[in-house]
C-alpha cells in the first residue's frame, strides 16, 4: 500500500460570488520514497490539494466536502484534531512558495526550527526545560547544517528579513526536515527564486529525500522541474486529475490534450527557432464550471460527448473520451 | 548602544517641543479676554492702584515677549512661577493634583489596553459572530459618543437613579486614609485599609470607565484589524502546519505581530487620555489637573495653565518615547536611526 493515498477529495469555498469548487473528485497516490509531481496551471486547485492533506483549509471559507486522504493507513479526514497536529509537521511537512512570509519575521530562523523539535521531538521528553531548549537548539544548527548553510550558528541567530529568499528556503526547508518527516509536501518551493538559486534547492531537496528516505509532494507549473525530480506526476485541470503516471510513459506520450499541450509549451533549444505554442483559452471560473469534460472549450480534439459527460481516469491514467467509452 | 543614543537624541527633542508648547499657549491664553488680576479681585471695586501693584507683582505689566523669555528662562531652571488664583506655587499646586490624575488615566490606560487588546483578539478569531458583532457595535458607539455626554449618561444612571456608585470626588468624606504616594487605592493597599480601597475603586469605576471606553473602542478596533491581518499572512500557515495548538497559533504567532499596530494606538491614548481627563475630571468632580486647568482657565490664570500644557507635554512625549522602544522589542525589523 502506498504511503499517500487520496481518493475522490472534494473541497469547496463558500463565497459571496458563489461555490467555489476548487476540487472536484482528486485522487492519487504517493509511494513510499516517491517524489510524486503534481502540475497544472495557476488557480486549478494545486495548493488546495497540499492544504486539504492535513487539513488546513481556512474554514471559513474552505470546508473538505468528501473524499478520503489515507497516509499511513489511516483517514487524516477523520482522525481527532490532536492526531493530525501530532502528523504536522512531524510525519508530514510542508514548504511554501514565498519563503521569506512563510517565516515568521519576530522571531530567529533557529527559534522557529527549535519551536518545531521542541514539539515533536521524541528523545527530548525526559529532558529538564533547560535541556530541552539546548538540544532543540542543537538539533536546528545541526539541520541548518544539513541544507548546506555555510555558518548555521550565525543563521539560526538572524531574522527573516535579514536573509536572501534562498537562505530563506533553505532554513524551511532545514524546518520541515528537522523532525525526519516520511512525506514532504513542497509547494512549488522554487517559483519565487532565481533561477541559479531554484536549481541549487532542486538539488539539494533531491539529496535530502535520498537521505531521509522520504516521499515528496512536489506541486510545480514547471514540468521541467517534474522531469528532472519526479518519479510519478499528476497533471490537474480545474480541481480534477486529468492525466496521471509514471514520469518517464507521461513524458514519452502525453495522452490528454491538456498534457500535449503543456509540454509543446516547455521552452527548449530544438524548439527555438518554431514559435512557442500556448493552449488557447484561460483556466475555467471554478463557481459555474464547463459542463462535461471540463477542458472542453479549450480542446482542439472536442467531441459532442466531451460536453456532455465526464470522462472518468481511463486505466488510471488519463481522463479523456479519445482514450476510452465510445472511441 | 544604538538605542541609548536613540534615547539621548529623542529627549534632546524635548527642548524644542516644549519651546513650541508653551509659544502656543502663551500666546492663546494671552489672547483670552479678561484680565487675571481683575478676576481675582472679583466684584469689588479695586483701585487702579492696587490693579497696577498686583499686575507689577505677576509681571504682567511687561510686553508679552519679555514675558514669554522670562517664562521660559524660569521654566528651564525648573520654576513654573505663582499662581494668580491661589495663594501658591505653580508647581505645588499641580503636585498636588497629579497623583489624582495619575491614579485616574493609569487605570484607564490599563482598563482600555487590556480589555480592548482581549476584545479585539476574540472578536478577530471569532470575526463575523455574534461576540464580533457585539464588541464592533460597543466600539463604534464608544468612537461616536463625546466624552462628556457619556459621563452624564453614566452619572445619570449609576449614581442618581441606581445609587450604585458615588458620583464625585476621590473618597467619601467619612474616611480617611494616610497621604503615601497620593494614589489613593495604592496607599489604601500600603495601609491595609481594606475600606479606603473599596471605597476609592468604587470611585474609580464611573470616571475610568468613561475616559478609557474611546481609547478601549480604539486599541479593539485596530488589534481586530491587524489581527485579521496577521491571521492570514503565509507565517501562520506555516506555523499551524508545524501542528502547533490554535492557541499557541494565535498567542505566539499571531499576537506579537498584531500587536505592532496597536502599540502606536496605545501610545496615542496617552495623549488622549490626558486630554479626556480635563472633560472627565470635571463631569466627575475628580481633584486632578484636568480640572484644575478647567478652574485655572476661568480664571486666566496664565501661569498655571502654562504649567499644566508643559506637564501633559511632557507625559505626552514619554509615552511617544516609550511606544519607540517597545517596537524596537516587538519588532526586530525595526531598527533605531
Ligand atoms: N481562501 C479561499 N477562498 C476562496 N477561494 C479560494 C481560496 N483558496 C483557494 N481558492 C480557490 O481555489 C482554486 C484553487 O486555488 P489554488 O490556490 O489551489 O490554485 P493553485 O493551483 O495552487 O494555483 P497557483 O499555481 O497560482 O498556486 C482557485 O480558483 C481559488 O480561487
Ligand atoms: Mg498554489
Amino acid at each position: 500500500m502506498d504511503l499517500l493515498e487520496v481518493k475522490d477529495l472534494k473541497t469547496y469555498f463558500y463565497t459571496y460570488e458563489g461555490t467555489v469548487k476548487a476540487l472536484e473528485g482528486v485522487s492519487f497516490s504517493v509511494g513510499n520514497r516517491k517524489t510524486m509531481g503534481l502540475v497544472g496551471e495557476t488557480g486549478c486547485g494545486k495548493s488546495v490539494t497540499a492544504l486539504s492533506i492535513t487539513r488546513l483549509i481556512p474554514d471559513p471559507p474552505g470546508k473538505i466536502i468528501a473524499g478520503s486522504v489515507l497516509f499511513k493507513k489511516k483517514d487524516l479526514l477523520k482522525v481527532s484534531d490532536e492526531e493530525i497536529r501530532a502528523i504536522r509537521g512531524k510525519d508530514i511537512s510542508m514548504i511554501f512558495q514565498e519563503p521569506k512570509s512563510a517565516l515568521n519575521p519576530v522571531y530567529t530562523i533557529g527559534d522557529q526550527i527549535a519551536e518545531n523539535v521542541l514539539l515533536h521531538d521524541e528523545d527530548l521528553k525526559n529532558l529538564s526545560k533547560k535541556e530541552k531548549k539546548r538540544e532543540a537548539w542543537a538539533k536546528s544548527i545541526e539541520a541548518l547544517r544539513v541544507v548546506g548553510i555555510a555558518e548555521p550558528e550565525r543563521i539560526a541567530r538572524s531574522y527573516p528579513h535579514e536573509l536572501s529568499g534562498g537562505m530563506c528556503q533553505r532554513s524551511m526547508i532545514a524546518l520541515a526536515m528537522v523532525c525526519n518527516p516520511s512525506l514532504l509536501i513542497a509547494d512549488e518551493p522554487t517559483t519565487a527564486l532565481d533561477v541559479t538559486i531554484q536549481a541549487q534547492i532542486l538539488e539539494l531537496m533531491k539529496d535530502l529525500i535520498k537521505k531521509f528516505d522520504s516521499s515528496v509532494l512536489l506541486i510545480t507549473h514547471n514540468l521541467g522541474v517534474v522531469a528532472e525530480t519526479c518519479d510519478d506526476v499528476a497533471v490537474m485541470y480545474a480541481g480534477k486529475i486529468i492525466e496521471k503516471g509514471n514520469v518517464r510513459e507521461v513524458f514519452k506520450e502525453p495522452l490528454h490534450p491538456y498534457t500535449k499541450g503543456l509540454m509543446e509549451a516547455i521552452p527548449s533549444v530544438e524548439k527555438r527557432k518554431e514559435a512557442l505554442k500556448s493552449i488557447p483559452g484561460s483556466v475555467p471560473n471554478l463557481i459555474n464550471p464547463p459542463s462535461g469534460c471540463r477542458f472542453h472549450p479549450r480542446c482542439p480534439y472536442v467531441k459532442e460527448i466531451c460536453k456532455e459527460k465526464e470522462p472518468e481516469l481511463f486505466d488510471g491514467r488519463v481522463a479523456c473520451w479519445l482514450y476510452g467509452g465510445a472511441r | 548602544m544604538k538605542l541609548r543614543d536613540y534615547i539621548a537624541r529623542r529627549l534632546l527633542l524635548l527642548i524644542p517641543t516644549i519651546i513650541g508648547v508653551t509659544l502656543v499657549t502663551f500666546l492663546l491664553t494671552n489672547l483670552m479676554p479678561g484680565n487675571p488680576v481683575r478676576l481675582l479681585l472679583g466684584e469689588r471695586a479695586a483701585s487702579p492702584e492696587t490693579i497696577a501693584a498686583l499686575e507689577a507683582q505677576y509681571g504682567l505689566d511687561r510686553p508679552l515677549y519679555i514675558r514669554y523669555f522670562v517664562y521660559l528662562r524660569n521654566l528651564f531652571m525648573g520654576d513654573l512661577g505663582m499662581a494668580i488664583h491661589t495663594p501658591f506655587p505653580v508647581s505645588t499646586e499641580i503636585m498636588a493634583r497629579l497623583p489624582a490624575t495619575i491614579e485616574l488615566g493609569v487605570t484607564a490606560l490599563v482598563l482600555a489596553t487590556i480589555v480592548g487588546i482581549a476584545v479585539g483578539i476574540i472578536s478577530a478569531v471569532r470575526s463575523n459572530r455574534l461576540s464580533d458583532h457585539v464588541s464592533r457595535v460597543f466600539a463604534l458607539t464608544g468612537v461616536s459618543m463625546p466624552v462628556f455626554w457619556l459621563g452624564l449618561m453614566l452619572l445619570l444612571l449609576f449614581y442618581y437613579r441606581l445609587g450604585w456608585l458615588p458620583g464625585m470626588g476621590r473618597l467619601s468624606v467619612s474616611i480617611g486614609l494616610e497621604h503615601i504616594t497620593g494614589l489613593h487605592t495604592i496607599d489604601a493597599i500600603l495601609t491595609g485599609n481594606l475600606t479606603a480601597f473599596v471605597d476609592a475603586v468604587k470611585h474609580l469605576i464611573l470616571p475610568a470607565f468613561c475616559l478609557s471606553w474611546l481609547e478601549m473602542a480604539m486599541i479593539m478596533r485596530i488589534t481586530r484589524s491587524s489581527m485579521l491581518e496577521v491571521i492570514r499572512q503565509d507565517y501562520i500557515r506555516t506555523a499551524r502546519s508545524k501542528g502547533l495548538r490554535e492557541r499557541v497559533v494565535i498567542y505566539r504567532h499571531a499576537l506579537r505581530n498584531a500587536m505592532i499596530p496597536t502599540i502606536t494606538i496605545v501610545g496615542l491614548s496617552v495623549g488622549a487620555l490626558l486630554g479626556g481627563a480635563v472633560l472627565t475630571e470635571t463631569v466627575f468632580a475628580w481633584p486632578g489637573i484636568g480640572s484644575f486647568m478647567v478652574e485655572s482657565i476661568s480664571f486666566k490664570d496664565i501661569p498655571v495653565v502654562l504649567g499644566i500644557t508643559v506637564v501633559l507635554a511632557f507625559a505626552n512625549i514619554f509615552s511617544n518615547l516609550i511606544v519607540d522602544i517597545l517596537y524596537g522589542v516587538l519588532d526586530p525589523r525595526v531598527r533605531y536611526g
